[in-house]
């Protein structure tokens, strides 16, 4: 049987995943460590929706997803999300390594910090993400597809700043993207405890359940589509 | 009657006479150009700034990997093209150049807190965007704001301290006497209107520093720096590159001569003054008759690669690297600070395996 979603990205697709199982969906995940993201090297491709070059077991892993699912990572017909392109675990701590922060109050208010314009930042970002960008842009284009960005457990300001700048990013590419933390629930504040996974990085089942809530309240995924 | 003593010219060894010191000796063959006189650390930290010419320095020493400081260095994992589009790495913090010695100064009262943070102008350009009139190009395309400017220059002066505390030696190329200021006397990078800002003459003004105002910005500048760092040594170099061009009325020619011997004099008598300073030739290996000026590009302005690498030989070949090391500790404290990351890092993706694996189970 066909899935009615596909949840595809870093680990942040777990709490999705479960969610979506536990509301009775046929939801199948594509999960791919935030590593393999962050090398920058995704590539679109025709018929599974994208390759790892000279990746073969990482391409197998790809190619039996697809199958299972008889479609493309990113099919037409199915909607799609995605937590693909922040990857903040892996992008923030090294630009954060000498004090760099590219928040303005951050680096106004603490002495050690170094600021960063938002025009280094960009390209900073777009060195480490260029091939997720255009992936999820030639995705865009076609599949019903919406990036959910990460939940901010954490309230580091220079995490909170850069994936700020990777939504706007993204949305500057024609890329739909759900940000929790532009919930006006969620916004300015760590997520709430009963939502945390306890291992601190990630939002939980509930969290997840939450999402997913309040995207089929806004129709932001037309599961309906999936019948078509 | 006694014999006559010798005359002092008569003991002197080779080096002292430009037959055999030079002209026999020829470009590859000068030797005891210049000499440290101080036993620096073995790992000796040194911070380098100055007109364009420094940059070089920074280079040869990175490429050593000696003990070349970076007060404001790129974000980890910054790709060499970004870092150098944006100026990182290219002096001890993002000055950018600094050819005057007033320019100097200026920077370390901001350092050291006696010019406010905000009072060197902001220019803005007609298409909105703002630059630094101490560093007008150190962002490509200027900053999206004037508070976004100040915050870049609040970093380069906290690098700028960090490079200052953290050296043993601060290595200053000196370029130019010429300059521009404004009607109050704020010393610019360069002419408003080139590389951003808007030339008004009756708020922007010629300078052509005379050799007395030079010293004193550089005795100035010395007191800053040793308030900052008591065991610091500052380097002095004369930069062999000519001036592009002249706003001073003479020659572009009889321009450069001019300001060049009178850096070249400034440097000369602080150092033989002031026991914390030196002066390193660079000026003179690079424009030395015995060079036949084939050490210029054919622009005759750019040194090339060849002379680049004899003057850091003769560097290299006078330092004296021999007092016990010193920085070990923080040396030690840098390396403990990114393992502390990289085992961070490794944690989390550990993590991230383990909470995706989870959904894969609850499917």
């Amino acid at each position: 049987m066909r899935p009615d979603l596909l949840i595809v990205g870093d680990s942040h697709c777990g709490a999705l995943q479960e969610a979506a199982v536990a509301s009775g969906l046929n939801s199948k995940m594509l999960f791919l460590s935030g590593n393999l993201w962050h090398e920058n090297r995704m590539r679109p491709h025709p018929t599974q929706g994208l390759s790892v070059p000279h990746r073969p077991a990482l391409n197998r892993r790809i190619a039996a997803f697809a199958a299972e699912a008889q479609s493309s990572v990113f099919p037409k017909d199915i909607p799609v999300l995605a937590s693909i392109g922040y990857h903040l675990g892996r992008l923030v701590p090294p630009f954060a390594r000498h004090g760099h922060s590219p928040d303005p109050t951050h680096a106004a208010t603490e002495d050690a910090a170094l600021f960063t314009s938002d025009a280094f930042l960009t390209g900073y970002i777009f060195h480490h993400r260029s091939s997720l960008f255009r992936l999820l842009r030639l995705a865009s284009q076609d599949a019903r597809l919406l990036v959910i960005a990460p939940p901010m457990i954490q309230t580091d300001p220079v995490a909170l700043h850069v994936a700020a700048r990777i939504t706007r990013i993204l949305r500057d590419n024609g890329i739909a993207v759900f940000d929790p933390r532009e919930e006006p629930d969620w916004a300015d504040a760590p997520l709430p405890e009963h939502l945390r996974a306890p291992d601190g990085v990630h939002g939980n089942p509930a969290y997840g359940a939450e999402v997913l809530s309040r995207l089929f309240d806004r129709n932001l995924i037309r599961m309906a589509a999936a019948a078509e | 009657m006694s014999k006559p003593d010798p005359t002092p010219y008569a003991t002197l060894p080779s080096r002292a006479f430009w037959r055999t010191g030079v002209a026999a000796a020829g470009v590859f063959g000068l030797s005891d150009l210049w000499t440290s006189p101080w036993a620096l650390p073995a790992d000796a930290r040194f911070a380098t700034f100055g007109s364009c010419f420094a940059q070089h320095i920074s280079r040869a020493l990175k490429a050593r990997r000696m003990g070349w400081i970076d007060g404001e260095p790129a974000p980890a994992a910054t790709p060499p093209d970004l870092a150098l589009r944006f100026n990182y790495g290219v002096f001890s913090a993002r000055t950018a150049n600094i050819y005057t010695a007033a320019q100097l100064r200026l920077l370390l009262q901001l350092v050291a807190g006696q010019v406010a943070v905000d009072a060197p102008e902001i220019w803005a350009d007609p298409d909105g965007r703002f630059r630094d009139s101490l560093r007008p190009a150190i962002e490509p395309d200027g900053f999206a704001s004037h508070d976004e400017a100040i915050l870049s220059r609040t970093a380069m002066l906290r690098g700028l301290k960090r490079a200052i505390t953290g050296a043993d030696v601060f290595v200053f190329t000196l370029g130019l006497t010429e300059g521009w200021e404004s009607a109050t006397g704020q010393p610019y990078a360069a002419c408003p209107g080139t590389l951003g800002g808007s030339f008004n003459a009756d708020q922007h003004r010629f300078v052509n520093y005379r050799a007395a105002a030079i010293r004193q910005a550089l005795d100035d500048s010395l007191v800053l720096l040793r308030g900052l760092n008591p065991d610091i040594h500052l380097l002095l170099t004369v930069s062999p590159v000519p001036l592009t061009a002249t706003a001073s009325g003479d020659h572009v020619l009889v321009a450069t001569t001019r300001s060049k011997s009178v850096l070249r004099g400034v440097a000369g008598e602080m150092a033989e003054d002031c026991p914390e300073v030196d002066y390193f030739p660079s000026y003179e290996i690079i424009t030395g008759p015995a060079t036949r000026s084939a050490f210029f590009e054919p622009n005759l302005r750019s040194v090339v690669p060849q002379g680049v690498e004899t003057v850091m030989g003769h560097f290299f070949q006078g330092l004296r690297l021999t007092a016990p090391p010193r920085h070990g500790a923080e040396a030690a404290a840098e390396a403990s600070r990114d393992r502390a990351v990289t085992e961070a890092m490794a944690a989390e993706a550990l993590v991230c395996e383990e909470a995706a694996l989870e959904a894969y189970n609850a499917s």
